[in-house]
């Protein structure tokens, strides 16, 4: 042990039940050496060359968050886009604020414009209501802006994109173009104006392939490792890896974004089995064999994914009688259920754990049926089977997933921004309100943890405020509480995004808490989550995050 | 042009997954370098449940005149075809004897598109989307399909209920966007209704998507020449009188031109012509051939050196409507 670094704070937070609280932790090549107090440490301290770290002596450290369910290389799209619309927004990224008319738009164009140093990317914005931000845009107006820089701008309802000079350009229309919905002024000109699907289409070409093009994974990549930072993360899993580029693409980029000193986190990169089928077919325990061989404490596959239905705020979820409200919108994933079973015994038995996206309680259904007949088939403990999502479901489908061993990662985060929107709309109210069934989970004695889910679905990426959801389930109309008989406590809420949700990713021997041996990664807060008021609790500033026992500020 | 409705915050999401629709419609499209050569006609049909979609699709099937019409519907078994026509059926499909099929919607719409393409069997497409969905997000999908083209998005309106949709808050922003994306609003089940409510449901559409072109519609009796556009099969110009039975009337301008593209394309933009539909070809100044296609406000001209003759068909709601838009293209200048 060459050195030993000691971190003290105002508090620490080990989530260790049986040593819950210290004030020192020690660190050495980036693992635990001891946690305790500056005194209770000193036996180490006496034996190796050691220096005391004051930097966080009045902040509160817990250990890193782990968000085990996120999407940060599809992210891309969401962040490669400015917003310039009316109203505040729940972006992945936080809060964004509204900008109430044209001019406040144009200015933040204009600053954008500004600092583009390579004037041949558009600026690419969305969001623009001319209905509430008094007026349309038009190619005039943009090119004041800027006559360099390619500005694209498309607008809320209906669809209308809004470009300026050089952006028809890269469009490849002119005075002479023929199409509908290509707009001109009295004159005959044209007024930068694409209306309707067609024209938006093909104004939206060369722009798509600035956002998807080469290096837009791994731009996406450093952007969101920021974002996750920011939000006290440390350790996440890609729940998708292979789906959009490919395997050792998205592997590659994932790696050299950690080479680079841009992606300040632990990755699980977890397959998705239908394309890993179909890429590897027979050898596909070889190649994940392999590729964990590869990889290493920071990058590394874990696991196997699969989807078997929609999504809570598109109304694509399968769900049990009565149904939907109005009209049935559900669908199920690529692979049909009947022959769920089939699909996952391979990796069943290899041992592979199994991630299995079920968002209505039909599908928990079908998905504790599978569970059931692995069992049968092939009994096995410690399989940490997990439902993703978990969205709707039932008190007894929590005592069943219990009975059968499994668990669950649930995505919180709808009760707040979503649940009530849907009371009358798609769910009704009673799926509505029970939304997210922790405190069921938990009466059930079935290990879980809080997502995000980031970005597939638009919400913000940050463990506080899923915390603040899962303790207070306060709905979007900042008042009425659903299902208070599924709150649960602080305490439990905080080991969600801490230790139980290292025990769903299956690394709870060497993450989610602050203990000798483990990684030293901590989450530096500026107020204790355990002392502020509950419904304070998603204001908490995160401070700063410390990776393998460095500081990553 | 009509004004969009302001935004709320519970509609972002589905504005931003416009958005990411629209993005993810182009990069398919510039990704899948398929060796597919048709060029399937695509209708959109939209509007809530119960509007009368599924109505208008059965009329279409069992009367699809020369048409091979491929229908792609939510629930199959709700469709209820004449069973005199049905040659072959499946809970996800019904082939029917006059060569039309109708099956279930796939969870990936491009990629089932694609292989009705490619099959060659159909000359135009129908989906009805589920009621929920927006169509624009639908629209996109088809613009970036390789082998198909989005020919025109008919919304669904029902006379009866549109005045509760518009004040229902939870309904009425979709409804408005499914008749603000639409080329062709049809007002349905217009025989259940007097003729107060026919008007104010007429002027509730005109008021919610201004430039509609409206089409008041019988048990679901639109004429398939109308709902779908087969550019050049199935349609017999000279022979127009087919479209007396369904309340709409046609002319043939022959011949059509010449005329400069750019001046029609800009005509046709500017114009509140009330046509519900105009195709075929004329020539330009220089005797070259294009081929035009209209469906309420949305039109194309494309050139089209096989086009088989220099004539055009419109077809409008009555005898004015189809006069004034004659009007309108003989006044366009030929350079």
């Amino acid at each position: 042990m060459e050195h030993i670094t000691v971190y003290t704070a105002a508090h620490i937070h080990t989530m260790d039940q049986g040593r819950p609280d210290a004030s020192a932790v020690a660190v050495a090549d980036g693992r635990i050496v001891s946690v305790g107090s500056v005194e209770s440490i000193e036996p180490w301290l006496r034996r190796h060359p050691h220096s005391i770290d004051d930097r966080y002596s009045d902040k509160i450290l817990m250990p890193g968050f782990i968000d085990p369910h996120t999407h940060l290389r599809l992210s891309g799209t969401y962040m490669g886009l400015e917003y310039v619309g009316p109203i505040e927004s729940a972006a992945p990224d936080g809060l964004r604020k509204g900008l109430p008319t044209r001019d406040a738009v144009l200015n933040q164009l204009r600053a954008l414009a500004a600092e583009r140093s390579d004037p041949e990317i558009p600026i690419t914005a969305w969001g623009y209501d001319p209905a509430s931000q008094s007026g349309h845009l038009d190619r005039d107006m943009l090119d004041q802006i800027s006559d360099t820089v390619p500005i694209w701008v498309i607008a809320y309802a209906p669809h209308i994109i809004y470009a300026n000079s050089p952006m028809l350009k890269l469009i490849g229309v002119d005075d002479d173009s023929v199409g509908h919905g290509i707009g001109r002024y009295p004159d005959g000109r044209l007024n930068g104006w694409f209306v309707e699907t067609e024209a938006t289409a093909r104004a939206t070409r060369p722009v798509a392939d600035v956002v998807y093009g080469p290096g837009s994974g791994r731009a996406a990549i450093d952007r969101m490792g920021a974002v996750a930072k920011a939000a006290g993360v440390t350790t996440t899993a890609d729940l998708v890896w292979g789906m959009a580029d490919g395997f050792e693409p998205e592997w590659e980029d994932h790696a050299r974004a950690m080479s680079d000193g841009t992606l300040p986190l632990r990755m699980f990169m977890i397959p998705f089995e239908p394309k890993l089928v179909r890429e590897f077919g027979d050898d596909m325990l070889e190649f994940l064999a392999a590729k964990r061989r590869q990889g290493d404490e920071r990058l590394n596959t874990h696991g196997i994914k699969y989807v078997n239905d929609g999504s809570y705020p598109s109304m694509t979820l399968v769900m049990n009688e009565p149904g939907y409200l109005d009209e049935d919108t559900a669908h199920t994933g690529e692979i049909p259920w009947e022959n769920m079973v089939e699909r996952m015994l391979p990796f069943w038995k290899a041992g592979v754990q199994i991630h299995s996206h079920a968002n209505g309680d039909r599908t928990v259904d079908m998905t504790l049926d599978t569970l059931e007949a692995l069992q049968r088939i092939h009994p096995r403990f410690d399989h940490r089977f997990t439902i993703e999502h978990y969205c709707i479901s039932s008190p007894s489908q929590a005592k069943r997933l219990a009975a059968l061993g499994g668990q669950a990662s649930v995505n919180i985060y709808f009760v707040h921004f979503r649940a009530q929107l849907h009371s009358d709309h798609g769910f009704g109210p009673d799926r509505s309100e029970a939304t997210a069934r922790l405190g069921s989970l938990e009466r059930a004695r079935v290990p879980f943890a809080l997502h995000s889910d980031f970005n597939l679905v638009v919400t913000p990426l940050s463990p506080l405020l899923a915390a603040w959801c899962a303790v207070n389930r306060i709905g979007a109309d900042g008042e009425t509480v659903l299902a208070p008989g599924e709150r649960i406590s602080v305490d439990s809420a905080l080991r969600a995004i801490t230790i139980d949700a290292a025990y769903i990713l299956n690394r709870d021997d060497r993450l989610g808490s602050i203990e000798v041996g483990k990684h030293a990664d901590f989450t530096v807060l500026d107020d204790d989550p355990y002392q502020v008021h509950p419904e304070d609790l998603r204001d908490i500033e995160v401070h700063d995050t410390v990776l393998a026992g460095e500081s990553t500020n | 042009m009509s004004q969009p409705i302001k935004a709320r915050f519970d509609e972002l999401d589905s504005a931003w997954s416009r958005v990411v629709s629209t993005l993810n419609a182009s990069r398919h499209h510039d990704q899948e370098k398929s060796n597919v050569q048709t060029d399937l006609a695509v209708t959109l049909l939209t509007g809530f449940l119960g509007s009368g979609k599924t109505t208008i699709l059965r009329h279409a099937l069992e009367r699809p005149q020369g048409l091979k019409i491929a229908a792609v519907v939510n629930d199959v078994g709700e469709i209820e075809v004449d069973a005199h026509l049905v040659a072959a059926e499946t809970p996800s499909r019904i082939s029917l004897a006059n060569g039309c099929v109708c099956c279930a919607l796939a969870d990936d719409l491009s990629n089932q598109l694609e292989t009705l393409a490619r099959t060659g069997d159909y000359d135009v497409v129908i989906i009805e989307a589920t009621g929920v969905a927006d169509p624009i997000s639908v629209a996109q999908a088809i613009h970036g399909t390789n082998g198909c083209h989005l020919d025109g998005i008919v919304a669904v309106a029902d006379s009866r209920s549109l005045e509760e949709q518009l004040g229902n808050h939870h309904t009425a922003s979709l409804l408005h966007r499914q008749l603000q994306a639409a080329h062709l609003v049809v007002l349905s089940k217009i025989d259940l209704v007097n003729e107060d409510i026919r008007q104010t449901a007429h002027d509730l559409v005109a008021k919610a998507a201004p430039g509609s072109r409206i089409l008041p519609v019988e048990r679901g009796q639109i004429d398939v020449n109308v709902l779908c556009g087969a550019s050049d099969k199935g349609v017999s110009i000279t022979n127009s009188e087919n479209f007396s039975n369904f309340d709409v009337v046609s002319t043939v301008i022959n011949p059509a031109g010449p005329w400069d593209p750019i001046h029609l394309g800009n005509a046709l933009e500017q114009s509140d012509h009330q046509l519900l539909r105009a195709k075929g070809w004329f020539d330009d100044q220089h005797g070259n051939r294009y081929h035009l296609e209209v469906v309420g406000r949305r039109w194309s001209i494309e050139q089209s050196s096989d086009g088989p003759f220099q004539a055009l068909v419109l077809i409008g709601l009555d005898q004015i409507d189809v006069d004034a838009a004659a009007a309108m293209l003989a006044g366009i200048t030929k350079s």
